[in-house]
């Protein structure tokens, strides 16, 4: 069996470097051959946890020269994992004097190299800052500064390791892996390094052993692909499976785009560890700050909510749901204002100050998404957002990322209604007036959904705000200073009121932006019953325009709107507390009068048949007689209305002889049952409507029903 | 001096034209931006470009009425702005009242921006008029920027029945109590 | 002979592979037995090996040398544009003695070894060729101990014409150079017309525009010479568009006619640098309060760079983005004959 004899050689192989006593170098064949063994197998197959251990002695101790050990150290590649054993008597070698400065630089490369496949990366996180004594050493400053790098963690980061990597700095001038080093200690520290790390892109550590890196990748690669063919070990792939999990809880993404991603992942150089964490470690960790990358569930969360050490950047929030359910459940006003500090930078820098080219679309476009999802999760706009949001609407062409903006735009905060129109209604107003009717349409949801979100949360949030000072009520805190809320409200009613009108002139009409309109129109009519705002707001007389409508959806969603203000008048007149709050700008009686005037109008032109012909002089429909004909006052009368033609001619064919199904106006005495079809038809609105106010038909139907 | 002032209603309209004036220095894609609007336009509309303003003086009577003004700004250029400004003392005042616009390009190259954006807001709320904001680089941006554009002509020229400019200046201030008088 | 390796490596360095073939065998040295022998196809490297033991085997190391220089000439003469020629004219005519005109490239290479031989020691060697018109010329002019092949100076010279295209030489030797050269042609001195670039052509197009006149004759001749091609600029085009119409055609027209008659209906020559250096007097006293004038004039140099400085002018003229008329140091620099120019304000008499 060749592979039996493969594994013998290789045994022998190990026996010689390990065991056996000092090598000759010039022309030792039996060297040439062990070390070619050895480079072929843990090229093809990677090293055992165990050969490595005992490999790593040798090597690491330089006791066969440099050369020898370098190759040895080259070939240390390991099949599955890096144990951490290795790393220990590694670095325990290297602070001894025996290996020379090569070996050792050597050695660290390896390290950088598997850093990746160290299965307890706290052991070496812990080893690790005895490199920093090696920072001095010219040969090995960059493996130093390279390693570090991986494995800093806060509580590393100290004053002394600032001021003498600042005094190297001094010393060699500005080198890269100096300047790397330092710009992850000002990621935790600001404070602590006040120098300016440069901007451009360039690489801090530039990759030397490629070629390495590619071995051992691939090693690894071919072996994980063959432990996932054959289910090898169950145990490896569940944990893996977890391991993924888990990223999933914290939204890290795939490594590849971790680099060009701004938002930042939750800070984890030691996220495997979370993984095995063993009781043991748990009871460990009960003494001290849990970080937030070992948080793996939400129990976890719940339960230590006060030890919990929070991410070193905020914007990973964007990212964790874990981390969003935090800060919605403990609003510590130093973490929101973290957050707060990074997105308000991060959109100024993306929206603002920097050149935008359709390159960098998908990542803003993606940032805005996760931002929006983050919103509707802690059910509240965010001030600094507002802010960049108002400059950008300044500038914004109406094109980019409107689907975001709309979404935010609509979870903007409550603003005095000044403010409001100068930075999101003129905006949009200015857009509006010039585009076509499926922008209008999106203006409109967007503002009725804004309407929404005042009505819904930021109108409780507000007097809870001010009567008792409580905190806590929102994540996010903002200072905007006193003023009415019901006031600023009323008004964007009437100012998204009079943009429907003008939309729907500029587009005669159009059935799609009428229904938009109704839409609002069904949300402002109820705002009391719904969500408890002491005023009934009636829209301009455009309204009925609906009216007139060639589509039976018009009229019949008017009829249902107007219904929807009837009930609500009615509830706001019975509610007596509310009667004594004043709203500037407000007239309560006027809006009942002017709603029955529309009520009036309704019935006259749909039941009563005299829609031009009542006499009233405030009507919607005024018209001087002498220019209509007798008969237009029923044109607009349930079964002669352009709109239910149609209906009515249904109507007739059904109930009606073939042969002779006569004309609409026969309908005029069977209008009950007519309206009966229509609520068949799912046109109900007008019965309710109708029943609603046309008292003796509601008698008269109800009397029926009780003859029954 | 009163010869050289734009007017928009000393000529007879011609049967359903529009006639679109883009104003703005040299080198800013006029030519190719009017190509645009002309592509995108659904009524029949004439485009004039010019550097400044005044226009100069033609014998014949070949220049249609000016029916909307488009003043062309490019952020990254302060002389554009100049342009601009000394054209708009050449400009009858009933053109404020809907029938022009300014547009201000390359917004997204905040970096090489020449211009502070609380200028342009300055000239738009002096001349009442509003600014879009944008760019020629891509087509999508150039076409909706001429649909925007476009609709305010339609208008302006007087296209649609029964709404004029000032109809849609109507909702940009909100005039208290208006409501409550119906 | 490690001098030969030398000239023959910069030779190979400067060429572009899909050159060398050609060259070498326009060369004319080797024989066709040994150019059967190189192959092409090889690194530029393995040739210059093949080649330069073909050189060293005909054990003639005189003829070598004179035959591996006029290669290195063959090269300059290919990558003209490679070097930065300056532009000299001859000028004080001795008087008694009659102007010598050399259009004979071997005469012209016998009389310049001459003065050469004069005033350089036995090292200084000639090589001469004739291409497009003109007299291409190499020569070596050792200084130092050291033979570094950066003693070359290339010279261009059209046969009849006071003026020559001198790339860049040592300090050192600008004496002795300058009296070989006046001397071969009967004149004093050889002055600088302070006009540099790399195309050549374009140099002398406006170095004879400086001088007016060749003993070709007067300028209008010039502009017709056989070796200065010149192309004629393509008509701005207008797209027209039915419905759209610019109202600045007629400002336009009048901005080309004008620009035309400032700069004719040709493309520029192609100059990569125009420098003015200004020593005028201070102008922006209005803007600064607290300027103090003590009548030093304001020294600041503006340098216009590019790969075709005055089609550059005039482009930027023609898009609007120079403000018409153009002022007259950028409208003469075609007249003037120089690129270096010193602004001065007007002494007041």
């Amino acid at each position: 069996m060749p592979s039996l004899d493969e594994s013998n050689i290789f045994q022998d192989t190990l026996e010689y470097f390990v065991n056996g006593g000092k090598i000759k170098k010039r022309g030792n064949v039996e060297l040439s051959l062990a070390l070619k063994t050895l480079e072929d197998v843990s090229k093809s197959k990677g090293l055992t946890t165990e050969d490595i251990i005992s490999l790593i002695k040798v090597a690491a101790s330089g006791y066969h020269g440099d050369v020898i050990s370098c190759k040895l150290i080259k070939c240390l590649v390991p099949a599955s994992q890096f144990p951490v054993r290795a790393v220990e008597l590694g670095l325990s070698f290297m602070c001894t004097s025996k290996p020379s400065n090569k070996v050792q630089a050597t050695l660290l490369r390896l390290l950088i190299a598997v850093y990746d496949y160290i299965d307890e990366k706290e052991t070496v996180q812990k080893l690790g800052y005895l490199l920093f004594y090696f920072i001095e050493n010219t040969v090995l400053t960059p493996y130093v500064c390279h390693l570090l790098y991986l494995l800093t963690r806060k509580e590393d980061v100290r004053l002394y390791r600032v001021r003498k990597l600042l005094e190297l700095q001094t010393k060699l001038g500005p080198q890269p892996y100096l300047i790397g080093l330092l710009s992850i200690y000002k990621l935790y520290f600001p404070n602590l390094v006040s120098i300016v790390i440069p901007n451009t892109r360039k690489q801090f550590f530039p990759t030397r052993d490629r070629q390495w890196y590619a071995v051992i990748k691939e090693v690894q690669e071919r072996n994980q692909a063959a432990d996932t063919a054959h289910m090898k070990s169950s145990l490896e792939l569940s944990e893996k499976l977890q391991a993924a999990e888990l990223s999933m809880l914290h939204g890290i993404p795939p490594a590849k785009r971790r680099k060009v991603d701004p938002i930042p992942v939750v800070h984890s150089s030691s996220s495997k560890l979370t993984v095995k964490l063993s009781s043991r470690l748990m009871a460990m960790l009960e003494e001290k700050p849990l970080p937030f990358v070992q948080i793996q569930n939400i129990e976890t969360l719940l339960k230590n909510p006060d030890r919990v050490e929070l991410p070193s950047q905020m914007g990973a929030a964007l990212r964790s749901p874990l981390l969003q359910c935090f800060m919605s459940y403990n609003a510590d006003p130093l973490m929101t204002s973290r957050f707060s500090y990074w997105i308000q930078d991060t959109l100024c820098e993306k929206l603002l100050y920097s050149t935008q080219t359709p390159a960098c679309f998908p990542e803003i476009e993606s940032i805005l998404k996760k931002l929006i999802q983050f919103t509707e999760f802690i059910q509240e706009g965010i001030p600094v957002v507002d802010k960049v949001l108002f400059r950008y609407l300044q500038i914004w062409n109406g094109l980019d990322f409107r689907q975001e903006i709309f979404r935010l735009v609509s979870r903007c905060r409550l603003y005095p209604f000044s403010v409001l129109n100068e930075n999101i209604l003129e905006p949009l107003r200015k857009l509006f007036v010039r585009t076509s009717v499926f922008i209008k349409c999106q203006v409109m949801l967007c503002l009725s959904q804004l309407l929404q979100n005042y009505a819904m949360v930021e109108i409780p949030r507000y007097n809870q705000k001010y009567p008792e000072a409580k905190p806590g009520i929102s994540v996010f805190e903002d200072d905007i200073g006193m003023f009415d809320p019901l006031t600023s409200v009323i008004e964007l009613i009437g100012y998204v009121d009079r943009l429907a009108s003008v939309g729907l002139a500029l587009e005669n009409d159009h059935n799609i932006l009428l229904h938009f309109t109704l839409s609002f129109y069904e949300l402002v009519s109820t705002l009391h019953a719904r969500y408890g705002l002491p005023f009934v707001y009636l829209p301009s007389r455009h309204m009925i325009r609906a009216l007139l409508c060639d589509n039976a959806t018009g009229p019949a969603r008017l009829c249902g709107v107007i219904n929807s203000y009837k009930s609500n008048c009615q509830m706001l007149k019975d509610d007596a507390t509310n009667n004594e709050i004043e709203i500037p700008g407000y007239q309560k009686k006027e809006t009942i009068h002017s709603l029955n005037i529309l009520i009036l109008d309704l019935c006259d032109s749909l039941w009563r048949r005299k829609a031009f012909s009542h006499g009233r002089n405030n009507s919607y429909l005024n018209f001087d007689l002498e220019h209509l004909a007798t008969e237009a006052s029923d044109g607009l009368s349930l079964y002669l209305h352009q709109a239910f033609l149609p209906f009515a001619l249904l109507f007739l064919k059904e109930t009606q002889p073939k042969e002779n199904i006569g004309h609409p106006k026969g309908i005029k005495n069977v209008r009950d049952m007519f309206m009966e079809f229509l609520q068949r038809e799912n046109i109900g609105e007008i019965k309710d409507f109708i029943l609603n106010t046309i008292t003796r038909y509601r008698n008269s139907t109800s009397d029926t029903k009780n003859k029954v | 001096m009163s010869n050289s002032v734009l007017i928009p209603y000393n000529k007879v309209p011609q049967y359903q034209l529009a006639t679109v004036l883009l104003v703005g220095s040299e080198g800013l894609g006029k030519h190719g931006f009017g190509k645009c609007l002309i592509k995108n336009t659904w009524f029949y509309l004439q485009v004039r470009t010019a550097t400044t303003l005044p226009l100069p003086v033609t014998s014949d009577s070949s220049r249609p009425r000016i029916d909307y003004i488009c003043f062309l700004i490019d952020l990254t250029s302060r002389d554009s702005l100049k342009t601009v400004e000394e054209s708009l003392k050449h400009v009858d005042v009933r053109y404020f009242l809907g029938k022009c616009c300014f547009v201000a390009l390359k917004v997204k190259n905040p970096e090489k921006r020449a211009i502070f954006i609380e200028q342009i807001a300055q000239l738009s709320q002096q001349y009442k008029s509003d600014v879009l904001y944008g760019s020629f680089e891509t087509e999508a941006e150039s076409a909706f920027l001429a649909e925007q554009i476009l609709k305010s002509v339609e208008i302006a020229a007087g296209l649609q029945k029964n709404k004029s400019p000032m109809f849609l200046e109507c909702c940009r201030f909100p005039v208290a109590g208006e409501e409550s008088a119906e | 002979m490690g001098f030969i390796a030398d000239v023959l490596k910069s030779c190979f360095s400067r060429l572009k592979v899909a050159d060398l073939e050609q060259l070498i065998r326009q060369w004319g040295y080797l024989n066709n037995d040994e150019l059967s022998q190189l192959d092409f196809s090889k690194s530029k490297l393995c040739v210059f090996r093949d080649v330069l033991s073909f050189c060293e085997d005909k054990k003639r190391h005189k003829e070598a040398l004179r035959k591996v220089n006029d290669l290195d000439l063959m090269c300059t003469v290919k990558n003209s544009t490679k070097k930065k020629w300056t532009m000299y004219k001859l000028q004080d005519k001795k008087s008694g003695s009659k102007e010598n005109w050399y259009s004979d490239p071997e005469k012209f290479k016998r009389k310049l070894q001459q003065q050469v031989d004069l005033y350089f020691d036995s090292a200084a060697s000639v090589s001469v060729t004739l291409q497009d018109g003109a007299l291409w010329c190499r020569l070596y002019l050792p200084s130092g101990n050291h033979f570094m092949t950066a003693n070359a100076v290339y010279l261009i010279h059209y046969p009849n014409s006071h003026c020559f295209a001198i790339s860049a030489f040592k300090v050192s030797v600008q004496n002795f150079l300058f009296q070989c050269l006046s001397n071969l042609f009967g004149y004093h001195t050889l002055t600088s017309m302070n006009l540099s670039g790399l195309q050549y052509k374009s140099l002398f197009q406006l170095a004879f525009n400086k001088l007016g006149e060749t003993s070709f004759g007067k300028l209008s001749d010039v502009q017709s010479l056989p070796f200065i091609s010149r192309r004629k600029r393509k008509a701005e085009e207008i797209e027209r568009e039915p419905n759209l119409r610019s109202e600045d055609v007629a400002m336009k027209r009048h901005r080309s006619l004008s620009l035309e008659a400032a700069f004719g209906e040709y493309q520029q020559p192609v100059l990569e640098s125009l420098r003015f250096k200004v020593e005028a007097k201070f102008m922006g006293k209005k803007n600064i309060e607290n300027f103090q004038d003590n009548g030093e004039p304001f020294r600041c140099c503006v340098k216009f760079e590019g790969p075709s400085v005055l089609d550059g002018v005039r482009n930027l003229a023609s898009c609007g983005l120079a403000n018409e008329p153009l002022p007259k140091h950028l409208l003469r620099v075609n007249s003037l004959g120089t690129n270096n120019f010193v602004l001065k304000s007007k002494e007041k008499s």
